[in-house]
């Protein structure tokens, strides 16, 4: 980013910075009140399920009813009957939704709310790149193509050298008389200087084999590896919005994680529950609100769905990428491990902090193993592995780790009562003291490869 | 031991022919194909050096590890509006109702994020679960690509408002000038569609003073396999057109002459399950069952007696019957066999009277009558025929059929609307009657198929039908019993319902789009009007209906006709000359699991092997050996030259015959099949679709060694099988699938797929055991070794010769599967399996089991995870005489002596699968353990781990294991049959379970994918596995209940109590494998008299 442009920006910041702060000293109570019992219909500055609320109270007293805003805002239903107010008139008839009444508010409450609310500036929505979040977009190519390039003019130019050393040698050869061989060409002489340095060439020939045999190796192991996965989306979701600020539920979305093997990508009505109301978000504005609403086919300005000659909405599908791929070989079932009779293993043990991220991404094992030692993961209960995410080693180290509470319910508790009626078997699955999954036979092809 | 039986696969097993013991010694039946794989890509033609392969090799290696660093991009794309009752990952289940004018049946649809996917029979409907093999893989039908999107007219694309307009103003013109308009459909069953037409009927038929509707227009109702025989019996009879409801699970005696109950006559997929309520000896009796045949049908193989008779001898056995049965003794020209078998009927008939069933498959009304006379002196009126609750099934009346065929060829007709029927390719004159209608351009041609079939391209218009499992509709199939058909999918294509289609002809409704409601709209208010007035249950309309659509049917009546009470049953005389003439050769068309031909384009059925004959993906003549020997000139003075001289058509090519009756002729390779009436010629129905190049789907042509249409001399392609239809014929305004025939070999010689040879069990006979009821009711309580006896093997251990029981040997150290969690275990009853193949067809959808086409089938290649192991038996022809002499009692009928053994043997059908043997051979000698144990007790098969050598196949006793020689979803070989490489087939595949590449071995996992949803299940709710919480697709679907699935280690389950009872065996036990399956030995309820049918050879070599 340009020099300039961010001594600009940080200038910029820090004047708001400093206005918002002479604001918040007085409205603090009043922004708590506002989300807390007006922000689901109600924004500062847009019209919304209400209208925006900044200027409402100048308004009131304009019209020189300044004091009936309090009763309107305790019981809008009974003003209106009173009839003694004509902007109560105005508001009925302009809606007919009724505003939910507000009684527990007190008039400094609604006072204080009043004065957050024409306080209120929109925040500046920076463009460019979130300061705080790293989107993960692949762009080491270049990086790597650029070391190419390198490393190609350094060969050229050991080659020119040596040539130029050829060249020299033999014009030296020529000045003092001797006899240039000419069938001694470079690699008749790099032949014979390697016979003459054998030890040195054979100590080289092993050191690149060796070399390349651990890098090809290593390559190969990483086939199908995809920790670190995170491809880009239609829509520029943030988990660490959602799930991280907000603190919303991982199964609020992906509800299904319960039911069924899929978690599920969460369909566009979920995300309806609330970007019905909420139009802005915090980084992109409307912009990628605006995305959802188009799947779900939206109007946010009339606040109802676009419905089409048969009356069904316009709808438009979102095309989503998935992170998680698992080969179709394998069966896994997300309701197996989550639910809470089952597995009830916490999704941060296998996805990492997604609290973290902020497209969907395929976590890595150092990222769940540095979670896992925090007081929430140890909380949490989860395993360190060491195996490479989403791979068959990392799947059956945890089966051989986690261990399953016999007495838990109803249906490990007969599997216990058979396993003691079979001492041999019993006693060797208690050798440990524990109970694992792979003991119960959480190692079986067949478990997971149907 | 008293006697024994041999069993036998084939005549080729019986008789030791080369070609058997070819294909037995060999230790891998299958080529290895080496070159197809090179073909594949033309590489043999190439010159490929040294270099050049190293230099593909190189490049290859290189581009695979390049390619597989780049993850690749998989795209999902969730609901926008997810439904409230879907969750991605659950299937959902919705109860519907299958009727195509042949079968009945109700369903429960198992739906995948709104893919119908597979089917089974609703147990506590009408049909109490009832499938066959064509209802079974039926939802494949849905996604068949050949079907229509949208109108045509005159073969080109046009849209809905066209086509009704033009339509609506030809038959207005036509009804103001008083024209002919006839629809055309098979027996229409549904209440509303009825009306509909009803309402279409009303609209352009002129009425006279008195407000009667002229016959200008007319409804006709045409049944391909035609009943009209019983109908009209039954009006000479008793006055009323009716066919009874037949109750197979009250009757002790069941005499069939003719009728194959179990597969095809008029309701099979009740009767078959009715019928397997008496097979079953621990209900306290069983029923005795006779079927005099010609061919060799599914009931003929489970009955008790089978004795061969030619069709035109029908007659003359119901009249014997019925003279015996009177005390009059008959002077009749039967076999000696038939004769015996006949006395013993009537033995039988005697003592269960009122509780026996004589019926008859037979379209002459004649028989039919003498028959209904035979039940009425019987006393079955009223208790095993109810004669109150009839069958709406069938009502088609053969002569107004034959009248319009003709008023058709003379161009008499002004309208032909054609509905759900295919009369072109099922009529016996139907070429002709497809030229008088493409000929007559004046005449309204509309058809209403769902595809461009023989009958619709004759025609003007087609405005196709949406799938059954796209549609709503009701079924009245038994009086009083009304069921509902709900769309499980929305409509693939443009097409529109043909009920909708004449509402909004008749002018009742708008057109709508592809969400139209109107007949659905239609169907409520027919409700609304009259079921739901007469109930009392519910409250509000819509809580009736909820409640019928969730149970998929109702019993109060919708239909305006109430029941028809068919008055007491009247005496009656019978007055008709019964003479008949009998020909050298008799033809005997029947349907096989292929039905009426409307699913020939159905690879999942045309790959069932069929029941008796394991042929598939093919139409052949069955013919009785010694009519082979007759007909194709082979010297059978010498017994074992003859036997060796014809051929299945398997290893080497079968003979080829033409049959000729009146002018039309077809050619279809001989199929020589014990058990086949001599003199008679079976033919299947059902075959020959598409003729003309046809679009009625892909595999419904015959296809090349590598995969490619195989096309005539002109260039069309050659439809699978012949057209028997062809062969019928109307008589006296009855049409007719039997009579004579000409037949003459020719030089042809053809190769038929058989996999009656495949995966032989290498004469390990102990595989089946039998026993006689009578035998079984001696025995059951103190004795059941003298039925059904332990394995036991000499043992020399204590220096002594002892025998001990084969089970105690043990060769491994015991897998831990007992009191261990779970051990899946299966019992198969033996008795009441009778061999419909319903199992298969539900296995190979549940699992996605490829379809290999017919090449591949005939190098023993097919995929199948569980198949129908069909034995012939016959007692043993050397200890006959012996036996015979000790045991002959006077007056008793011998008749096993008076044969040949492969002319009538007996069928014992048994299906195999993998055993999962916790004592695997399989799993010891993979040398990757890719086959391994688990501690359920499942043998487990990991395809990606598999290497392919196929070592474990190899030492399966069994011979369950399949090898997956192809990549069977993408290689051109497979194209026109595999589904999988069908866009549209594609949505059919399970995804639970894998598609499986080319190079691993595959088998039977006991649906592992289901065992691991019920476990799971039952996790969830935190509970014990009970019994119903997992159960595999062949337990679920089988229709006779004969399969018992569960854990075996819950001491309450029904698996763990029919593991221990005294008919319980396992198969191959002295081979020591273990399994954890069981199977229930069959029991038979006649008097052969044979108690143990494990037999001496057998016995001696386990030494």
């Amino acid at each position: 980013m340009n020099k300039y442009l961010k001594k600009h920006l940080a200038n910029f910041l820090t004047l708001v910075l400093f206005v918002s702060v002479t604001v918040v000293s007085h409205s603090q109570d009043g922004e708590k009140l506002f989300k807390a019992n007006c922000a689901s219909c109600h924004h500062p500055v847009k019209n919304a399920t209400g209208p925006k609320m900044q200027g409402v109270l100048q308004k009131w007293e304009d019209n020189g009813e300044g004091d009936l805003i309090y009763e309107w805002v305790k019981n809008p239903a009974e003003l209106y009957n009173s009839g003694k107010s004509k902007m109560a008139k105005a508001i009925w008839d302009w809606s007919p939704t009724v505003m939910t009444p507000q009684g527990h508010l007190s008039e400094d409450e609604v006072k204080s709310i009043f004065a957050y609310v024409d306080a209120y500036a929109p925040p500046v929505t920076a463009q460019g790149p979130a300061t705080d979040d790293t989107v993960y977009e692949a762009e080491d190519e270049t990086v790597s193509f650029w070391w190419w390039i390198i490393i190609g003019l350094m060969v050229f130019v050991l080659f020119a050298t040596f040539g130029v050393r050829r060249e020299l040698s033999e014009v030296i050869a020529a000045k003092e008389g001797q006899a240039v061989d000419p069938k001694k060409t470079f690699i008749v002489s790099a032949r014979q200087w390697a016979l003459r340095n054998w030890f040195v060439t054979v100590l080289m020939f092993v050191a690149v084999a060796l070399f390349s045999g651990i890098e090809l190796f290593g390559r190969l192991y990483q086939v199908g590896v995809y920790q670190d996965y995170q491809p880009s989306q239609p829509i520029a979701y943030s988990h660490k919005l959602h799930a991280g600020n907000m603190g919303i539920e991982c199964r609020y979305c992906h509800h299904s994680a319960e039911k069924s093997k899929h978690a599920g990508i969460p369909s566009v009505n979920v995300c309806m529950n609330c970007h019905a109301v909420v139009h802005e978000g915090p980084q992109y504005g409307t912009e990628e609100i605006d995305k959802i609403h188009l799947a779900a086919g939206y109007n946010k300005a009339k606040q109802a769905y676009n419905l089409d000659a048969n009356g069904f909405r316009v709808e438009q599908p979102l095309v989503w990428n998935k992170a998680h791929n698992l080969p179709d070989h394998v069966y896994f079932s997300h309701a197996q491990h989550v639910h809470q009779n089952t597995g009830n293993i916490d999704c941060r043990q296998c996805h990492g902090p997604v609290q973290n991220y902020t497209l969907g991404r395929v976590s890595t094992t150092e990222e769940v193993n540095a979670y896992a030692t925090t007081d929430e993961g140890m909380e949490k209960g989860i395993i360190q592995l060491t195996k490479p995410i989403l791979t068959m080693g990392w799947c059956i180290e945890c089966h051989n780790k986690k261990e399953i509470d016999l007495a838990s319910t109803g249906y490990y508790e007969e599997i216990h009562n058979r396993l003691k009626s079979r001492a041999d078997v019993h006693n060797n699955i208690l050798e440990d003291d524990k109970v694992t999954v792979k003991e119960l036979g959480g190692w079986e092809c067949a478990k997971c490869h149907y | 031991m008293s006697k024994t039986k041999t069993y036998w696969k084939g005549y080729a097993e019986k008789n030791k022919t080369p070609e058997f013991l070819n294909s037995s010694q060999k230790e891998f039946q299958e080529k290895i194909p080496v070159e197809e794989f090179l073909a594949e890509d033309g590489i043999q033609d190439l010159k490929t050096g040294r270099r050049d392969f190293l230099k593909f090799m190189g490049f290859s290696v290189a581009a695979a590890s390049l390619a597989s660093c780049e993850a690749p991009i998989i795209k999902s794309i969730p609901y926008v509006n997810k439904p409230e009752d879907i969750t991605p990952g659950i299937a959902n289940w919705y109860s519907s109702t299958f009727y195509d004018g042949n079968n009945y049946a109700n369903l429960l649809v198992k739906s995948r994020e709104g893919r119908p996917i597979w089917l089974k029979g609703k147990k506590d409907g009408f049909t109490k679960g009832g499938l066959t093999p064509a209802i079974s893989t039926s939802v494949l039908n849905l996604y068949n690509s050949a079907r229509l999107n949208g109108p045509l007219k005159e073969n080109n694309q046009t849209t809905w408002a066209t086509v009704d307009n033009e339509i609506t103003e030809r038959l207005s013109t036509i009804s103001n000038n008083n024209g002919k308009i006839r629809i055309l459909s098979n027996t229409v069953i549904s209440p509303s569609s009825k009306a509909a037409i009803d309402a279409f009927v009303e609209k352009y038929a002129s009425k006279d003073e008195s407000g009667n509707i002229s016959s200008d227009v007319k409804h006709i109702q045409y049944d391909t396999q035609s009943y009209y025989g019983i109908r009209k019996a039954n009006q000479n009879a008793f006055g009323s057109d009716f066919i009874p409801n037949y109750h197979f699970d009250k009757a002790k005696t069941i005499v069939s002459i003719g009728a194959d109950f179990l597969s095809s006559w008029l309701m099979p997929t009740k009767f078959s399950i009715d019928y397997s309520v008496s097979r079953k000896p621990e209900n306290g009796w069983m029923s005795k069952h006779f079927q005099f045949e010609s061919n060799f049908t599914l009931s003929g193989a489970n009955a008790d007696y089978r004795a061969r008779i030619k069709p035109s001898e029908e007659l003359a056995v119901v009249e014997a019957l019925l003279n015996e049965l009177r005390g009059n003794s008959s002077s009749s020209s039967f076999s000696k066999d038939t004769n015996a078998k006949l006395y013993e009927a009537v033995n039988a008939l005697k003592k269960s009277k009122g509780s026996s069933l004589v019926i008859s498959g037979s379209n002459d009304y004649r028989v039919q009558m003498v028959v209904n006379k035979i039940n009425f002196i019987l006393g079955n009126y009223g208790e095993t025929i109810n004669h109150k609750e009839t069958l709406n099934l069938f009502q088609g009346n053969d002569s107004e059929v034959e009248e319009l065929t003709n008023d058709l060829v003379k161009g008499n007709v002004d309208a032909l609307i054609v509905y759900d029927c295919n009369p072109v390719y099922s009529l016996p004159n139907g070429a002709s009657v497809g030229e008088a209608i493409s000929g007559n351009t004046e005449m309204l041609k509309v058809s209403l198929s769902e595809y461009a079939d023989e009958t619709a391209v004759c025609c003007q218009y087609v405005c196709p039908n949406h799938n059954y499992l796209e549609s709503w509709n009701d079924f009245e199939a038994i009086n009083g019993h009304v069921s509902l058909q709900q769309p499980t999918i929305r409509p693939l294509y443009n097409t529109r319902q043909a009920q909708e289609s004449f509402l909004v002809w008749s002018g009742q409704t708008e057109r709508g789009s592809s969400e139209s409601k109107a007949y659905y709209n239609f169907i409520r208010s027919n409700w609304k009007a009259r079921g739901f007035s007469e109930q009392d249950d519910h409250m509000s309309f819509d809580d009736f209906w909820n409640w019928s659509v969730h149970n998929g049917y109702t019993n109060e009546p919708i239909s305006s006709s109430s029941l028809t009470e068919t008055g007491i049953i009247q005496n009656f005389d019978l007055n008709f000359d019964s003479s008949t003439s009998s020909s050298e050769w008799e033809l005997s068309l029947y349907q096989n699991e292929l039905g009426l031909g409307q699913y020939a384009a159905n690879p999942w059925l045309q790959e069932l092997p069929s029941a008796i004959t394991k042929v598939v993906w093919d139409n052949y003549i069955t013919m009785s050996p010694s009519d082979c020997f007759r007909l194709f000139n082979i010297d059978s003075s010498d017994p074992k030259a003859a036997w060796d001289g014809i051929h299945l058509g398997q290893e080497e090519k079968a003979f080829v015959a033409s049959l000729k009756v009146g002018s039309q002729e077809l050619k279809l390779p001989v199929f020589p099949l014990p058990g086949q009436a001599e003199g008679t010629i079976g033919v299947a129905l059902g075959y020959g679709r598409g003729e003309g190049d046809l679009s009625v789907g892909k595999a419904a042509f015959q296809s090349d060694e590598y995969g490619s249409h195989l096309t005539d001399e002109n260039g069309s392609l050659i439809p699978v099988g012949g057209n028997g239809f062809k062969l019928s014929s109307f008589n006296d305004g009855v049409l007719s699938f039997s009579g004579p025939v000409e037949v003459m070999a020719t030089e042809e010689r053809y190769s038929l797929a058989c996999t009656q040879t495949h995966h032989t069990i290498m004469g390990r006979t102990s595989i089946v055991k039998e026993t006689t009821y009578d035998f079984w009711k001696e025995n059951h309580e103190y004795n059941q070794e003298a039925y059904n006896p332990i394995v036991k093997l000499h043992s020399h251990e204590q220096g002594g010769h002892e025998e001990v029981n084969a089970t105690e040997f043990s060769l491994w150290d015991e897998h831990p599967v007992e009191q261990v969690g779970h051990r899946w275990g299966m019992s198969i009853d033996l008795s009441s399996c009778n061999g419909c193949g319903v199992c298969i067809t539900a296995c190979h959808s549940e699992n996605n089991v490829p379809v290999v086409g017919k090449d591949e089938v005939r190098r023993s290649r097919d995929m199948h995870w569980l198949r129908m192991d069909r034995y012939f038996s016959s007692i043993e022809d050397d200890n006959r005489t012996k036996w015979d002499e000790s045991r002959h009692v006077e007056g008793d009928f011998d008749y096993g002596k008076l044969e040949v053994p492969e002319d009538n043997p007996s069928v014992v059908f048994m299906p195999m699968l993998c055993q999962h043997c916790n004592h695997a051979p399989c799993e010891t000698v993979c040398p990757v353990a890719a086959t391994t144990h688990s501690n359920e007790g499942l043998n487990m098969m990991t395809y990606n781990r598999c290497i392919g050598t196929r070592y474990c196949a190899n030492n399966c006793p069994y011979k369950v294991r399949r090898f997956n020689w192809f990549n069977y979803r993408d290689y051109r070989k497979f194209k026109n049959v595999n589904p999988n490489q069908d866009v549209m087939a594609r949505m059919v595949l399970n995804p639970d379970v894998v598609v499986r590449s080319r190079g691993v071995m595959e088998k039977c996992s006991f649906c592992v994918q289901r065992i691991q949803e019920g476990k799971l299940t039952a996790k969830k709710e935190a509970r014990p596995v009970v019994d119903g919480d997992v159960t595999t697709a062949c337990a679920d679907a089988c229709p006779n209940d004969c399969i018992t699935f569960g854990d075996w280690n819950d001491e309450s389950s029904e698996i763990r109590e029919v593991s221990g009872s005294d008919r319980a065996y396992q198969a191959l036990e002295e081979v020591g494998v273990k399994p954890n399956i069981w199977y229930q030995l069959k029991i038979r309820n006649n008097n052969d008299d044979v108690a143990v049918h494990v037999s001496e050879e057998t016995h001696a070599e386990t030494h």
